[in-house]
This record gives C-alpha cells, sequence and structure tokens, in this order.
C-alpha cells in the first residue's frame, strides 16, 4: 500500500512539474531556430517541415499561420535597432535597405498579435503603395501623431510589435542567415 | 537509517520524479499540434465548403482568425481530409498580380508551397495524394500521354491549403479577393481495394 502510495506521489508531482515546464518553455518563446539580424528576428524553419517540436507546439498554442519557405520570410521586431523595446509613446522611423523581393509588407501589431485600430485605418504599408524619394528609398514613420509621407499609426497600445514580410524573393535564402545590414533599420527619436 | 540512507533515498524520488516531468514534457510538446483547441486548423476547419475555397474574413482590429494575420493579403483556405480521396486544386494565373499556395498538415507543417511564378503555361495544377493512393492513380497513368498534374503526397490524411493573394493596393481588395477564390479545390475518389 506504501509503495503504491509513493508510485502515485511521484506521478502526480511527475505531470505537475513536466505541464509546468512544459507551459514555461511556450511562454517564454523557447525555440531552437531563432536568428536574430538586428532589431528583427526569424525563424527559418517554421514554415517547412523542419519545423521543431517547440516552435510547433507554440504555434499550435498561439494559432499563428507562419509563412510557407516558398512563399516568403517573415522578420519580427519587438526592439528598435538600438535593442530598445517599441513604445507607443515613442516615434520611430524605419527605413533602408530591404533584400530583392517581388513584393514586401510592413505591419504593425500588439505583441500578441492583434492589429491595432486606429482613426487612419492603416494597418500596414505594402512595397507597391508607399511613397519613396527620387533614388527610390523610403521611410516609414511610425508613430501615435498624424506625420507626413509614410504614417504608420500605433493607436493605443502600450508596446507593439512591427512585422516585415519579403514575399516571393529574388533570391532563394533557404535557411541562411540574413545580415542585418541587408534589412531595415528602426530608430527611435522624439519620446514622449 | 542514517543520514546517508535518507539522503540516497530523497534523490532516488527526486531523480524518479524528473524522470516522470520529463516523459510528460516531451509528450505533451509532441502532442500539441494535434490536440490545440485554438490552433490554426480548428479555427479554420469550421468554415469548409467543398469544391470552391472559403475566402477569410478580411484582417481587421477585432476581427482576426489568427494572430499575426497580414492584412495586405485577401486569404482562403481549403480543407482537406485525404481519407475520402485525393484533393485536386488548379489555379489560372495571372502573371501580374501575386498569389501563393502553401499546403499544411493537420498538425501544424508546411509541406509545399509555390507562387504564380511556379505556374506552367499558366497554370497550377496539384493533386494531393496519400503514399498508398499516388501508387493507385500512378498504375492508371497513360504512358504515352503523361499527366499534367503535379502529385503531392501529404505526411498526414487531414490539412488544408492557404491561399494568399496579394493587395498590393487597398483599392484592389476585391481583384485579389476574386484571385484567391477562383482557384480550385476539387475531391477526386481514388479506387482503393
Amino acid at each position: 500500500m506504501a509503495t503504491l502510495l509513493k508510485f502515485l506521489v511521484i506521478g502526480l508531482l511527475g505531470s505537475l512539474l513536466g505541464l509546468a515546464v512544459t507551459y514555461y518553455s511556450l511562454v517564454r518563446g523557447a525555440s531552437f531556430d531563432e536568428v536574430q539580424a538586428g532589431a528583427w528576428t526569424r525563424w527559418p524553419k517554421n514554415g517547412s517541415m523542419e519545423i521543431d517540436p517547440y516552435a510547433r507546439a507554440m504555434l499550435a498554442r498561439s494559432g499563428q499561420l507562419p509563412l510557407g519557405t516558398a512563399e516568403g520570410l517573415s522578420f519580427f521586431a519587438w526592439k528598435d535597432s538600438a535593442g530598445d523595446a517599441l513604445r507607443a509613446q515613442c516615434d520611430y522611423v524605419v527605413s533602408g535597405p530591404v533584400p530583392p523581393t517581388r513584393y514586401w509588407t510592413l505591419s504593425l501589431y500588439s505583441p500578441s498579435g492583434s492589429l491595432v485600430d486606429n482613426p487612419a485605418k492603416r494597418f500596414d504599408f505594402t512595397s507597391a503603395e508607399i511613397l519613396r524619394a527620387g533614388d527610390g528609398s523610403f521611410q516609414i514613420a511610425v508613430s501615435r501623431n498624424a506625420r507626413p509621407g509614410n504614417w504608420l499609426p500605433v493607436g493605443n497600445v502600450p508596446r507593439f510589435t512591427l512585422v516585415l514580410r519579403l514575399y516571393d524573393t529574388l533570391f532563394d535564402f533557404g535557411t541562411a542567415k540574413v545580415e542585418a545590414s541587408a534589412l531595415p533599420k528602426i530608430v527611435r527619436g522624439h519620446c514622449q | 537509517m542514517s543520514f546517508t540512507d535518507r539522503l540516497l533515498a530523497f534523490l532516488l524520488y527526486g531523480i524518479a520524479v524528473a524522470f516522470v516531468a520529463g516523459i510528460v514534457h516531451i509528450v505533451a510538446i509532441l502532442i500539441m499540434p494535434e490536440f490545440a483547441p485554438h490552433d490554426a486548423f480548428s479555427r479554420l476547419s469550421s468554415l469548409s465548403a467543398a469544391n470552391q475555397p472559403v475566402l477569410l474574413p478580411q484582417a481587421l482590429p477585432g476581427h482576426e482568425l489568427t494572430p499575426f494575420e497580414d492584412p495586405a493579403v485577401a486569404q482562403a483556405v481549403c480543407m482537406f481530409d485525404l481519407a475520402k480521396g485525393s484533393l485536386h486544386v488548379r489555379a489560372n494565373i495571372d502573371p501580374d498580380h501575386l498569389l501563393t499556395l502553401s499546403f499544411r498538415s493537420r498538425s501544424g507543417r508546411v509541406f509545399y508551397g509555390v507562387t504564380d511564378r511556379a505556374a506552367v503555361h499558366g497554370k497550377i495544377d496539384i493533386r494531393i495524394v496519400t503514399a498508398a493512393q499516388l501508387q493507385v492513380v500512378e498504375a492508371g497513368d497513360d504512358e504515352d500521354n503523361p499527366p499534367q498534374e503535379f502529385r503531392l503526397v501529404a505526411p498526414q490524411l487531414k490539412g488544408f491549403v492557404l491561399i494568399d493573394a496579394l493587395v498590393a493596393r487597398p483599392s484592389e481588395r476585391a481583384a485579389a479577393e476574386a484571385r484567391a477564390t477562383s482557384v480550385v479545390c476539387a475531391p477526386e475518389a481514388v479506387a482503393q481495394n
């Protein structure tokens, strides 16, 4: 009887500990193939058969649909190029090179991935609609307050996330590393 | 019982608990994609329809189907269950507009993807089959007249095809939605013994 009780206690404690570790690892976002490039984070295998079990469990939990590798690449930013968290009370400018691709889109989300309502009803920019300088370069102002040119409004959230998606890239990046210098910079301006 | 004996016994219990915890953790991570109640497959499977893709609602604040949806894309989805036969996916391609197809399994793996640039003579023609169905279908092929379709073996019986059409400018949304839903998803029975 005592032995059975011991087995039960071990099984119960072990199960609780195992589930706690599982929960913690999914909330913390542990994944084996996270690649950083400047402000941007990418999970190269999430859109392929080689996706690791942790990433798959995380996506199953969130319900997110990652871009397939053949469709394009996505890069997530929670921080600016200086490494500070993206905060709604600050102004940011996104500018710089984008890897050669047929189209790209830049979208703004709350950290949990929902779109943020704003009076301008502007949630993203695509490479086709963006205003460019004479040399083809562009600047996107990310701010709560209206800005001239390409203005991506932040809306009423304390923190936000930017996602850059490259559709139908002209190079096959595969799981290769994309250098930080090949991606746009997120530079913080004035903070309220 | 000496102190060392107690310590050893305690250690042994600790190891046993850690062992159980390890197994529970690994099993939980591995079965999560099949049983998660709010994964993408579960969210999409309520929208099923036969023979034609279902347009997903436009991503707007408070009306997103999945997190981190690209608002600049019109999406449609075809659910499939190969237990009932293969799924034939056909699309006529307009080369000026970006259209991508991704083939995803029940457990969240993207097992294949194409963009409109992969079209042959303006058409994409893909048949999703199981390994057993592939043998049956290939046995029925006419050798002098090779099939035009590309046959794709799915890693699982259930899954879905996600169709993305880029909305390059907001005024193009209706056209992009029409392109996404113009893809034909036709279940086809395969004679099996």
